[in-house]
């Protein structure tokens, strides 16, 4: 049963995605395009590169795109139901048993680790999907303009996303 | 998305700037976007279940509306080879902002040699070996609830 399965795989993306959304980029070409074959690497690429120019959430935007491209809004919206399942787990959880234990050495300990290891990860994520989308000069520029924008600039995610995007092609445009 | 769940506390719960940060806080501890894990927690102490899912429901309809509109769009141009120059430079643009964001979380979180070295070691395993980032994850906490809970593991 195929909306049970989207479901189910959702909801683990959606356990697994410590520190916002971007942990769950490896998840998605883990499970939706390597273990499932739902989407090819280079559409499910294509879908998180879209997400992002969109506002609302990442993890939600993708959810909803991953469903739309898998052939129906009813996927989009069984994938988005799952990836935030964990949302209300959290709120019930949150102030009766997280509340107290806020300030604790122990907890904070394990979520420095969990932190300190999602952004290895997401780093080396970054990494291996420069080698597929920075191919020469022009893409290059473009990455970095990004990158300048959004990082030394301080642009949020979307303007920065579209700004060098659109700057991008029109370079693409002319080189190639 | 933040300054606005800011307020919606402040009005309907009467919360102070510090029982919201409280709030942040523990949406950052979760898993999940930390929008949609604060205005669940919101929504729950303003009723309930109901609250809560209100709550969500609520943060995530724009964006499913506005990326489904994108997504007619998108296909409604498939053949235009437009389409193709905008796509690769919006995954090279996507790249640069995955790795900004990775530095900027790492200027934050990666303080302290232990720290730095507990994202070092994840990402080798993750890159190089392939390993699966769940054990990762729980190897990191695991790590971290032995050798970063010490108050002065910065």
């Amino acid at each position: 049963m195929l909306y049970l399965t989207l479901y189910l795989q959702f909801l683990k993306i959606g356990l697994l995605g410590f520190g916002g959304g971007y942990m769950m980029i490896p998840l998605f070409f883990m499970d939706i395009v390597d273990r499932y074959n739902w989407l090819s690497y280079e559409e499910m690429f294509n879908i998180i590169a879209v997400a992002q120019t969109v506002p609302g959430t990442f993890a939600t935007n993708t959810a909803t795109l991953v469903g739309l491209k898998m052939g129906s809004i009813g996927y989009g919206l069984v994938a988005v139901l799952g990836v935030v399942t964990p949302a209300l787990l959290i709120a019930y959880l949150a102030d009766r048993y997280v509340r107290p234990y806020l300030g604790s050495p122990s907890l904070q300990g394990v979520l420095k680790g969990i932190t300190a290891a999602v952004i290895g990860i997401i780093l080396a994520t970054g990494l291996r999907m420069m080698h597929s989308a920075v191919i020469d000069g022009p893409t290059m520029i473009t990455g970095l303009l990004a990158f300048v924008l959004f990082y030394s600039r301080r642009w949020n995610v979307a303007a920065a996303t579209i700004s060098a995007a659109l700057a991008g092609a029109v370079l693409i445009y002319f080189v190639c | 998305m933040i300054p606005y769940l800011e307020e919606i506390a402040r009005q309907q719960l009467g919360s102070d700037s510090d029982e919201f940060l409280q709030i942040i806080a523990m949406a950052q501890s979760f898993p999940g976007a930390m929008g949609i894990n604060a205005a669940a927690i919101i929504g729950y102490r303003m009723g309930g279940w109901m609250g809560a899912a209100t709550g969500v429901l609520g943060v995530t309809i724009p964006g499913v509306i506005c990326a489904s509109g994108l997504f007619i769009l998108l296909v409604l141009a498939a053949e235009s080879s437009w389409l193709d120059i905008a796509t690769t430079a919006l995954k090279a643009a996507v790249v640069g902002i995955i790795l900004g964001m990775a530095i900027n979380l790492g200027n934050r979180s990666w303080k302290g040699y232990r720290n730095l070295l507990v994202g070092l070691a994840a990402m080798l395993l993750f890159y190089k070996f392939q390993l699966s980032p769940v054990i990762i994850l729980v190897g990191a906490g695991v790590v971290g609830y032995v050798f970063l809970s010490l108050p002065e593991a910065g």
